[in-house]
């Protein structure tokens, strides 16, 4: 099921965070050992998805693994792209 | 001796607003700036200013000058041969009802008239200092021994921050609605997670409900030593804050599969065994740094214990929490 939970996970999560939605996009990447998610999100909407010292993105990267852990894709990154 | 907590703004208004909930003047109170407002990165996301406030404790002070207005009762030396201070003891949290005053308490030159003088409804005890400082400008008496000239300036820098409060709050999301949104969100997130869960509602105080969330396959949602389940109230948090507004009033905490409360528990139990240490040897212990909701736990926890005290060190995200001997604080 090849990290479909991680990424709908990942999705939903910033979705719900961000002033706007519409704007949010996952694109999804094989690396060595697993997979790799590109969020990107609207103008202005960075800073909340990090979060003060980063502690949003940390708990986005921790919810989304842990979507992950049974799709035995191995690591899965979290990336913001700016 | 309790703490309370507030958010706002800035640091100024949420020392204010722990003012209204103690009930007492700036003078009266002991701070602590939990955490100072942040704008965060790309000038963002603000962090509210996070201050914690509690009831000075009592110390003998002149006569002239008792005109403390204590939330926390059954303290010796406090409110002892008052006129009012059982009355005014009770229920201080309602900070509207500050600065509508008895007009007419400040013509009473015997303080035990003024408090004889019942009738006037449950509201007086406490009202009774702002509406006699309300007066002091017109109808302060000599034999009040108080002193009315800062007296009233005091209290009308106060009504003009509680307009401003008022104000502030129109724009807050009643706490069952923010409780609604959160498990949506939670809701959204188990289906993603595959997991079909219920949850429970509780209000576990008056400013704060907690929804457990029950279900056969949480495993993945709340994973190893309850990380998961942390990032999710974490996420919930942040959720909140964007679609609650930032001014929200409460807490909604949502704790996965049950296991905060049995982590809570066990810090409790912990702290109480902490706390047994610094009584028996008399050395204060620094316990390791933790974040604000644990070291809420710990404070609580230790306000139960005879003996000990608690101080908090340090600035997020090393803040610790100190056990020492009761009296060292």
């Amino acid at each position: 099921m090849s990290a479909a939970a991680a990424a709908s996970v990942c999705e939903y999560v910033v979705r719900q965070i961000v002033d706007d939605p519409d704007a949010v996009a996952v694109a999804q990447s094989d690396t060595d050992g697993g997979i790799r998610l590109d969020v990107t999100v609207g103008d202005g909407d960075m800073g909340r998805v990090i979060g003060k010292r980063g502690r949003v993105a940390g708990a986005i990267r921790t919810v989304v693994r842990a979507a992950g852990v049974d799709d035995e894709i191995g690591s899965i990154e979290v990336e913001f792209v700016d | 001796m309790e703490w309370v907590e507030t958010t706002a703004k800035t640091t100024a208004e949420a020392k204010e607003s722990a003012l209204d909930r103690l009930g007492v003047h700036e003078d009266d109170a002991e701070f602590e700036v939990v955490s100072e407002a942040k704008t965060g990165l790309f000038g963002r996301v603000k962090e509210d200013a996070r201050v914690r406030a509690r009831v000075r404790p009592a110390t003998p002070r002149a006569k002239d000058d008792r005109r403390r207005r204590s939330k926390g009762g059954g303290r010796g030396s406090r409110g002892q041969g008052r006129d009012n201070g059982g009355s005014r003891n009770s229920g201080n949290r309602g900070s509207g009802n500050r600065g509508q005053g008895n007009k007419g308490q400040g013509n009473k030159s015997d303080r035990n008239k003024s408090s004889g003088n019942g009738g006037s409804g449950p509201d007086k005890g406490r009202s009774q200092d702002k509406g006699r400082s309300h007066q002091d400008g017109r109808s302060h008496q000599e034999g009040q021994g108080r002193a009315g000239r800062t007296d009233s300036t005091r209290s009308t820098d106060r009504s003009k921050k509680q307009e401003r409060s008022v104000t502030d709050n129109e724009a807050t999301m009643p706490l069952p609605e923010q409780a609604d949104i959160a498990q949506e969100f939670v809701a959204g997130l188990a289906e993603r997670f595959g997991a079909s869960v219920d949850f429970v509602r509780e209000d576990v105080a008056d400013d704060e409900i907690r929804i457990t969330v029950n279900g056969d396959d949480l495993g993945r949602m709340v994973g190893r030593r309850g990380n998961t389940a942390v990032a999710i109230d974490e996420l919930v948090r942040t959720v909140l804050q964007r679609q609650a507004g930032s001014s929200r009033d409460g807490r909604v905490r949502v704790d996965i599969g049950g296991v905060r409360a049995r982590r809570t528990e066990a810090l409790a139990n912990f702290c109480r065994e902490q706390a047994a240490l610094v009584r028996e040897s008399g050395m204060a212990r620094a316990l390791e740094p933790m974040g604000g909701a644990d070291r809420k736990v710990t404070h609580d926890t230790i306000a139960d214990e005879d003996g000990v005290d608690t101080i908090s060190e340090g600035e997020d995200p090393n803040r610790r929490v100190v056990i020492v001997p009761a009296g060292d604080a």
